[in-house]
């Protein structure tokens, strides 16, 4: 994992064996937290290291370094393009979309992956299409029958960020899937390990309108898987209704993301296995995010 | 004035200026008839809409769109007439297209008598066409499954007579244990809802979880373990064995029962002579193995998947075994040569759920016998 984000770079001592594999041996591991903290919906700013208090496997860890970020932005928006989310949005979700684009700095990637019942191949030769060529042609993409919302949003979360990028999905859907094949203990395992954010915006399947926001209560009833994809990575989820405004939602979305701390530190010798992180800050009852742990091989 | 019939463009004038708010006189004579009039004019021209709307929906392969509009169609039987009445290359697929509404229980949900038409419909437009295109193939059988399941008092249906007449010309051409299959075939169909997605409410350790998700989980369950049994009773005839093997290969998976898959799995590729089977075959091993630990034997079946069909869902499985094993530059690899797969690649697994489509042609073609 080349990336800044890296939640778990090896310092470490290896040895090389033919077979098996490769083994570690470690005794370090630099830990990288993407933390959001918030306030009623809005960021909190001006925290210091020494507001942060970071338990890992429940052992508090000192010398932590925090940091706001400035490196570009990666960012994947995953569209559902079947007929149960057009029935809500309508074609004009991507034009809308098209609005956002001027609001990022050109330093910036963003690529929009539609997709049904698999990424939506709209060029003949792959996805990932150039937000503006997309946007454009939106109204020409044709779903297939079913939509398989979970793999591929694991499709794109496994693509690799670029090198000195921040890496963020943002999958637009309503919660309908039909044609995933991977089992959720799967898809856990890989959320788990990510260093990519996913931000989830949905419509609802069950109610005409959606309320709360990211912080405020969960629009979804028992639709849990959602709130799964954006818990295990660190995202949220952004209710959405017919009369929501998807652009509006995805500039709230990178603002949100822009605004959270970068919280480093070292743990020492850890265990193998999985660490599961908690991440306070002290005294206060902020709503705070960030992944819910890392793993040492 | 008394007006029984108006001329359509008088009618028209009569309803834009009933859009327009105009108020009319009371008492005039003409406010009945013409509202009468008026309104079935406009029904005529809204069901005529509907109907060019769905068939060119259809021809284009718009399903999620038709079912959306076929949902908010009211004026049914009109519907049915301009379908019946249509070109047979305005819309090949659409037979298949209607019958799978009905089947998936789609249509049927949200409508309560009109099932029955539907099909008719269908029924008298596939006897205009002189060949079935290969969707039609694939997704005609999911129609078929539902001819021969015709026990099943579930299906708001309410009259099957169209169904059972076709039924009777094509039964005696089908294999024997075909009806089994197809029975057990609707059972996994019905079990899907459970199966092929972590669907709201499924999650067993859910936050939010109440007494509805729990009891849609523990039904979901039980149909999926009836699915399995009836398999079980239809892998005994000979005729049908290898569609049933690779059907248990799945629904072993589906119960939990991961150490009988590659018995299945391997029984079924004695007999799966199509790639599109032998990639099902792979995939669902090597969900087996993924799951039991034996992650290098997964990747080797999800490698074979891939290469036999390159899918979003054999690469994404493929992937998934090299970033859980630590590799997720491998992972990224693999992604991006996903991303560079030209064209859209018919996925097997997305069709799995539509019924024995492997050996749909042989029937179909029986079927259609039947029809002439």
């Amino acid at each position: 994992m080349k990336h800044w984000l890296i939640a778990v770079g090896l310092v470490s001592v290896s040895i090389c064996q033919p077979e098996p594999p490769q083994t570690f041996r470690a005794t370090s591991h630099a830990v990288t937290l993407d933390v959001s903290v918030l306030d009623r919906d809005r960021p909190v700013v001006g925290l210091q290291s020494s507001d942060f208090q970071v338990l890992d496997n429940g052992v508090e860890q000192t010398a932590l370094q925090v940091s706001r970020e400035t490196l570009p932005l990666d960012v994947s928006l995953l569209l559902d393009i079947s007929g149960s989310v057009r029935l809500r949005a309508g074609n004009g979700l991507a034009r809308a979309l098209v609005a956002v684009r001027p609001l990022l700095p050109p330093s910036d990637r963003v690529e929009l992956w539609p997709f049904s019942v698999a990424l939506y191949d709209a060029r003949g030769d792959g996805f990932g299409l150039p937000w503006s060529w997309a946007a454009a042609r939106y109204g020409g993409f044709q779903p297939d029958r079913g939509t398989a919302l979970f793999d591929a949003t694991l499709a794109a979360a496994l693509r690799q960020p670029a090198a000195g990028f921040r890496r963020m999905l943002i999958v637009f859907s309503d919660n309908q899937d039909q044609a995933s094949f991977l089992p959720r203990t799967v898809r856990r395992s890989i959320l788990a390990r990510l260093d990519t954010v996913v931000q989830v915006a949905a419509y609802s399947y069950f109610t005409a309108a959606a309320s709360g926001g990211p912080t405020g209560g969960r629009a979804f009833g028992d639709s849990d898987l959602l709130y799964e994809l954006a818990d295990l990575t660190g995202g949220f989820v952004f209710p959405l209704d017919t009369t929501s405004d998807p652009a509006a939602l995805v500039k709230k979305s990178l603002d949100e993301f822009r605004s959270r701390y970068v919280v480093r530190y070292e743990s020492a010798a850890p265990k193998s296995g999985w660490h599961e992180v908690r991440v306070r800050v002290r005294g206060k009852n902020y709503d705070i995010k960030a992944r819910q742990g890392y793993e040492v091989r | 004035m008394e007006v029984a019939v108006l001329p359509p463009f008088v009618a028209r004038l009569v309803r834009l200026s009933l859009l327009a708010g105009a108020v009319f006189q009371a008492g005039s004579g003409i406010r009945f008839s013409v509202l009468l009039e008026a309104r079935e004019y406009a029904s005529a021209e809204q069901s005529q809409s509907n109907a060019r709307q769905l068939l060119d929906l259809y021809a284009e392969r718009r399903f999620d769109e038709a079912i959306t509009l076929l949902n908010g169609v009211r004026d049914f039987p009109q519907l049915s007439a301009e379908i019946v009445a249509a070109a047979a290359g305005a819309a090949p697929e659409l037979p298949a297209a209607l019958l799978l509404e009905v089947a998936n229980g789609a249509f049927a949900a949200n409508k309560t008598n009109d099932g029955d038409a539907l099909i008719e419909a269908a029924c008298v437009y596939a006897r205009k066409l002189p060949k079935l295109t290969e969707f039609s193939l694939q997704w005609e059988m999911a129609a078929l499954a539902l001819l021969v399941a015709d026990t099943d008092l579930s299906l708001p249906i309410r009259d099957k007579s169209a169904l059972l007449k076709h039924l009777d010309h094509s039964r005696d051409r089908l294999p024997p244990g075909f009806e089994q299959l197809s029975l057990a075939i609707r059972q996994e169909q019905r079990a899907a809802a459970f199966l092929y997605s972590d669907s709201p409410g499924l999650t067993p350790q859910a936050r939010s979880v109440n007494d509805y998700a729990d009891k849609r989980f523990q039904q979901g369950k039980q149909t999926v373990v009836e699915a399995y049994r009836m398999m079980v009773a239809a892998h005994k005839f000979e005729s049908v064995r290898g569609e049933a093997a690779l059907r248990l290969a799945f629904l072993s998976l589906a119960t939990d029962r991961t150490d009988e898959v590659s018995r299945w799995a391997d029984e079924a590729m004695q007999t799966a002579h199509d790639a599109g089977s032998r990639y099902l075959i792979h995939l669902f091993r090597g969900r087996a193995l993924q799951a039991r630990g034996r992650s290098d034997e997964a990747r080797a079946d999800y490698k074979s998947a891939s290469e036999l069909v390159p899918t979003q869902t054999a690469f994404v499985a493929l992937a998934s075994t090299e970033f859980l094993a630590g590799s997720p530059e491998a992972a990224d690899s693999i992604i991006r040569s996903l991303q560079r797969t030209p064209g859209i690649v018919r996925d097997p697994w997305s069709l799995y759920f539509s019924g024995a489509y492997r050996e749909w042609p042989a029937l179909v073609e029986a079927l259609r016998k039947g029809l002439r």
